[in-house]
């Protein structure tokens, strides 16, 4: 192995109540293409957001080489002009502006005051031309595909004399074509000398284009495979990314006889007119009563589109399909039309989309369902302590009293205040979208009971989760997304985590 | 000292729903030792009451659109607009005052639709469309008062509104020279406000809620107590009750009612403290925003129907910065920037520490200009504080 | 059809004609020439060199300040102080030359008014994170109050004759009597465009108000940007109001009030974009001008006053409403 361009050593990074980073140490070599795998959540994005000074000097714990010095950056001004060049999953571009403006934006070519734009066009030529992308340099981002933008990126990358360019998942929303270009011209890059961090959930592309793979699980380095000496393949990446025990953590459910189908969606497909392209198309599944049914995938493959899209709409997307619900054909054009006929969402974030942090627990709990408690348009107070104080008891919610904000709360608390409040509804069909993401093992379990004791006593939930043990622990039947498609259905008999993988990655 | 530390807890806990009662008793007890006592004299607070009307219900409005996030700049044209449409209605086509003001009313309610309409449907910020508002209401004053000038309003139904009083009970022989009903209505409005508390401290406690300290519990009660009494017994000196007093008192307890105990008034916070988890839960913001711009520009209507009736007149400058009044009421009345968070008892207070200073700063003879300064420290000052309590509050 | 235009390389006649109806500056600009028509039609006085540039001169200092304007909408925000810093900056003008002062002394004197009212609003905005147009209405108040107080509300009078100079003579061009309030109209305009189109900071200005995030991850201080953006603004609106008050002769405390309706209309009007990110300066001063000329033009066909300011607010609603028709079809 060659010289260690970068060193990353003992790296912890903690946020409130969570530890991201657990002493990560990373190393990558001068001139190689080290892809960086692990399960959503595992601290990949957080590594590199500590790498890029995102995350600035002081805000964690360890020790950052680069080119040989410790590096103390306090902002991406500073990473860049060490020569480190991030390029994120949501492009950094400005829509708006031409593709030359943005790749020197926020380091302008001047003449004295006045930028230069003959020198800028004719140097952004230079880059496209390096990035092997056709476009004019006057034309707008905006006008441009995302595989384009996203060699626009590069292009920015390399116009800043990069020596380490980092990409965050550059293949996530690229087509095959468009994938298998930028591959290639990663490894030209490497040619001339750039060093290369690629995250990646599409393991193939890792096994095509990595020399050393670095494998992150729950915040801490799992291990450093090397390809040259045969260490990579599917079946070790899987094994090392999910590697933990299934422990016992999942209570346990008799798999019963389901009953009748309680929720069908058919042919159903969603094009959202904000990014110009279908978010689903052509999604069928059913939900039967008393069932669980986990609704796998990675992140961005289109399990909260389909959420949203099936309950009530609410951004706007143009929808073709049928959804029944019991056996009635019912279209939903808000989220109160959903709520009505009896389909409940729980949304994956809670903070921003979930719960109002600025009120009370009680406030929380009623408030998709205030008609339930008020009489003629006035709420009830009594009635109002009363159900909120049932839901604190029955979902064991750790709160000195149900006038308390949630925003005091902890995480899974804030969870069980956000599944009380769907609760109350009295949802036939309950959609949960990340139920556990952020909450503490033992707030897991109990969720985890929660769900049982709903679908025993005759609800059925559609569970959205990353988390593959969950999904396997959890379900009753297991649909794959990806791509905003169906990639597979299996029967929990049959679904192992790899299985799901190789589905999910495909 | 238990009862200290008890009384700077909780001062530090609600330093946001204090601060303004503190800065209007503050401001009161100033000017009334600069004015050698004239400020606090019956007329003076009579008067008061009576310009702080038109303010106070203009500043309920707006908290409610400042909750929902976001703002109404065309309020005070529209209020001027209104009571000239008022004062047409009954000088040159003959209406009588009972058609006259619920036309109004509706006019205002359309109004504020139509503005609702730009923000909810068109998605045009607020501060945009009803700065457009400000213009064409300023156009809208001036065209119907060109040709006539001020308009004269003579019904004196419609003018006893601004500047009438409540009748009085008969004389029976005790308290000579003192508004009876004006004193039986401050004594029960106390007792009525004391059982009040106590009940709901009582329930609080059963649910084993947090309640204030037992002694800071009854200085609140005492305070409240002698506030409302003194304010009754200095108007009780005077003429009694003036029927705008009794116009706001009912506008505040009504919107004080929907806001904490309605369903509507429920999802009018759920708005404004998330838009994206009220949308998900099933409540329309569209509906919503609707609602509270349809009341503000209502409650317009009644600015301007109540300036009119004060002036008994109808101008072409009606409504000239009561926007910037009404704004800074509501954020001196604790209202957040930010959304969700704001009372309507808060911004009657709010206007009350506005026109305070003004009417303070009259008697003590001081001029247009510095006043001006000093409504825009005040409002400067009172969004500071709102910055600086909320992010501590987190 | 799609196939077909697609299918041309080189520029055609359709081509072009779309690239100019795209242009933001088209829309005002067929209106301003429709007025223009219309008016000479109607009226035989509009369209002489005297009254021209009469419309010119009176759109000035609105102009002026709608630059500024435009800088601060483009970056995604607003500012609603500029009437007030425009009757500050000129009673700080006026005040300094009755001190004694030279034209030169007390003209910056003015600007370093706008300059200073513009950095509190920056600082606040950027630093406090509030909303601009609460810190705006904020300073607007704040600002004309001091206006007030500088002279306890008593106009400024007989300012010295070289001042006054600024604001009324004219420019003998050939046959036209050039006004010089015009002249420095387009000369801040050329400026302010170079420093828009041209400049790092401009580039900049119009990224701010496209995408914070993108801007803030090239590694941009978006905090110091914002307060140069205000800074820009107020300083601007001073320059304004500098020349108002030469032109008026008088610095009262009660000028441009409500002036920054009119300033927001001419910069929207002239199709900078309430979202950010998009609009020139050119396009603000067709704005102006076209306020200027509607007003004018009201006044010759004998309409009584009230209809400007209900015009100039439905034509606000029109803009926006044509700015949005524009966002959906392109």
């Amino acid at each position: 192995m060659s010289i260690p361009i970068l060193e990353m050593r003992n790296i912890t990074k903690e946020f409130p109540g969570v530890k991201a980073l657990d002493n990560v140490s990373f190393q990558v070599a001068e001139g190689e293409i080290h892809c960086l795998v692990g399960e959503n959540g595992a601290g990949k994005s957080t590594l590199m957001k500590v790498l890029s000074g995102v995350y600035p000097h002081g805000g964690y714990t360890g020790e950052i080489l680069f080119g040989g010095h410790v590096q103390k950056f306090a902002g991406i001004r500073d990473s860049e002009k060490a020569g480190i060049a991030i390029i994120y999953q949501e492009l950094a571009l400005v829509p708006e502006m031409t593709v030359y403006e943005n790749i020197f934006l926020g380091h302008e070519i001047r003449n004295g005051f006045m930028v230069d734009w003959n020198e800028t066009i004719k140097r952004a030529g230079e880059m496209l031309k390096k990035v092997r992308l056709e476009v004019n340099p006057a034309a707008k981002v905006k006008d441009l595909g995302v595989g384009k933008q996203q060699l626009v990126e590069i292009a920015k990358a390399l116009s800043r004399d990069v020596k380490l360019l980092i990409l965050d998942e550059p293949t996530a929303a690229l087509n095959e074509d468009d994938s298998e270009n930028l591959l290639n011209l990663l490894r030209d890059l490497k040619n001339h000398g750039v060093t290369c961090i690629m995250i990646s959930h599409k393991l193939k592309e890792v096994i095509e284009i990595a020399e050393t793979v670095t494998v992150l699980r729950d915040g801490q380095t799992i291990c450093t495979l090397d390809a040259p000496k045969g260490e990579v393949s599917q079946n070790v990446l899987i094994k090392h990314m999910v590697g933990r025990e299934i422990d016992n953590i999942y209570p346990h459910r008799e798999h019963r006889q389901p009953g009748e189908v309680v929720l069908a969606v058919a042919n159903w497909s969603a094009y959202n007119p904000a990014l110009g392209r279908n978010v689903l198309s052509d999604v069928n599944f059913i939900v039967r009563k008393g069932e669980i049914v986990g609704l796998a995938g990675l992140m961005g493959s289109g399990r909260t589109e389909l959420a949203l899209s099936i309950f009530g709409n609410p951004d706007g997307y143009r929808i073709k399909g049928e959804i029944s619900v019991k056996g009635k054909k019912r279209r939903f054009t808000h989220p109160q039309k959903a709520i009505g006929a009896g389909v409940a969402y729980v949304t994956e974030d809670r903070k921003s989309d979930g719960l109002i942090l600025i009120q009370d627990v009680k406030q929380n709990i009623t408030l998709a369902n205030l008609r339930a408690i008020s009489k003629r348009g006035v709420v009830n107070n009594n009635a109002e302590v009363k159900v909120a104080n049932d839901y604190k008891t029955s979902l064991n919610i750790k709160t000195p009293s149900v006038e308390q904000k949630v925003g005091n709360l902890s995480g899974g608390n804030q969870q069980k205040v956000s599944l009380g409040k769907w609760l109350f509804v009295k949802p036939d069909v309950l959609i949960l979208d990340e139920p556990t993401r952020g909450i503490d093992v033992g707030a897991k379990y109990e969720i985890y009971m929660i769900m049982t004791r709903l679908v025993e006593q005759g609800m059925c939930i559609i569970m959205i989760s990353s988390e593959l043990p969950e999904v396997l622990g959890m379900s009753d039947r297991v649909y794959i997304v990806s791509s905003g498609k169906i990639a597979g259905e299996l029967p929990i008999e049959e679904a192992t985590q790899e299985k799901i993988m190789h589905l999910a990655t495909n | 000292m238990p009862f200290i530390k008890n009384a700077r807890r909780v001062l530090q806990q609600n330093i946001r729903e204090y601060g303004m009662y503190i800065a209007l008793f503050v401001i009161m007890a100033i000017f009334t030792i600069t004015t050698d006592g004239i400020f606090i004299s019956s007329r003076n607070i009579s008067n008061l009451l009576n310009q702080t009307g038109y303010i106070a219900v203009l500043a309920v409005g707006m908290t409610l659109v400042i909750v929902i996030r976001h703002i109404d700049l065309s309020v005070g044209f529209l209020a001027g607009f209104l009571g000239a449409v008022a004062a047409i209605a009954m000088v040159f086509w003959h209406w009588p005052v009972y058609v006259a003001i619920p036309f109004v009313l509706a006019l205002g309610v359309l109004a504020g639709l139509i503005t609702a309409f730009l923000v909810a449907q068109m998605n045009i910020p607020a501060f945009v469309a009803t700065l457009a508002g400000w213009l064409i209401y300023r156009g809208a004053i001036l065209l119907v008062t060109e040709s006539t000038g001020t308009i004269i309003i003579p019904d004196a139904a419609f003018n006893a509104i601004g500047n009438g009083f409540i009748p009085d009970i008969p004389d029976i022989g005790i308290l000579p020279g003192v508004h009876k009903l004006t004193l039986i209505l401050g004594l029960s409005g106390i007792i009525l406000f004391i059982i009040n508390e106590i009940n709901d401290r009582r329930k609080k406690q059963a649910y084993n809620f947090e309640v204030l300290p037992l002694d800071i519990f009854i200085l609140k009660l005492v305070l409240v107590s002698a506030l409302v009494g003194g304010i009754t017994w200095v108007l009780a000196g005077y003429q009694g009750l003036s029927w705008t007093a009794v116009v706001v008192l009912i506008v505040v307890l009504v919107y004080d009612f929907i806001t904490s105990k309605t369903v509507l008034g429920r999802h009018i916070y759920a708005v404004g403290g998330n838009p994206e988890a009220a949308e998900l839960s099933g409540i329309s913001v569209k509906r919503i925003t609707y609602v509270v711009f349809g009341s503000m520009g209502m409650l317009s209507a009644l600015s301007g129907i109540l300036f009119a009736s004060r002036l008994q007149s109808a101008t072409t400058t009606a409504g000239t910065l009561f926007e910037l009044d009404a704004i800074a009421a509501a954020f001196v009345g604790g209202v957040s920037a930010a959304g969700g968070v704001g009372k309507v008892m808060g911004s009657l207070i709010g206007a009350l520490v506005m026109l305070s200073l003004t009417s303070g700063m009259n008697l003590m003879g001081i001029g247009i200009a510095p006043q001006y300064l000093v409504r825009g420290a005040v409002l400067a000052a009172a969004v500071i504080f709102d910055v600086a309590t909320r992010s501590r509050g987190k | 059809m799609r196939a077909l235009s697609a299918s041309h390389s080189k520029p055609s006649w359709p081509g072009v004609w779309q690239a100019v109806v795209r242009r933001q500056e088209f829309g005002i600009a067929v209106i301003l020439l429709a007025l223009t028509i219309i008016l000479s039609l109607q009226t035989s006085t509009f369209l002489t060199g005297t009254n021209l540039f009469n419309v010119m001169r009176a759109s000035s200092w609105i102009a002026i300040a709608a630059f500024g304007e435009a800088i601060v909408i483009i970056a995604g925000g607003i500012d609603l102080s500029v009437g007030s810093v425009m009757a500050l900056a000129g009673l700080v003008s006026a005040l300094t030359l009755l001190a004694g002062w030279g034209a030169p002394l007390a003209i910056c004197a003015g600007l370093a008014t706008g300059v200073a009212v513009g950095f509190i609003n920056g600082v606040f905005v950027s630093r406090g994170k509030l909303p601009s147009f609460i810190v705006t209405l904020g300073t607007l108040s704040a600002a004309r109050g001091l206006a007030f107080g500088l002279t306890g509300g008593a106009p400024v009078r007989n300012l010295p004759d070289n001042f006054v100079h600024l604001g009324q003579s004219n420019l003998p061009l050939g046959n036209w009597e050039v006004p010089l309030p015009a002249i420095a109209m387009l000369a801040f305009a050329g400026l302010t465009a170079l420093l828009l189109s041209r400049t790092v900071l401009g580039g900049h200005i119009y990224a701010l108000g496209s995408d914070e995030t993108a801007v803030w991850l090239a590694g941009i201080n978006v905090e110091r940007l914002k307060i140069t953006v205000y800074t820009l603004s107020g300083v601007l609106a001073a320059a304004g109001g500098v020349l108002m008050t030469a032109r008026l002769g008088v610095a009262a405390p009660t000028a441009a009030v409500g002036y920054e309706l009119d300033i927001i209309a001419a910069a929207m009007v002239g199709g900078v974009s309430w979202l950010g990110g998009k609009g020139t300066v050119w396009g603000a001063l067709l704005g102006a001008m076209t306020m200027q000329v509607l007003r004018n033009g009201l006044v010759l066909s004998g309409f009584p006053t009230y209809w400007q300011a209900t015009a100039i607010g439905v034509i606000i609603i029109a803009a926006i409403a044509l700015d949005r028709w524009r966002a959906g079809h392109s």
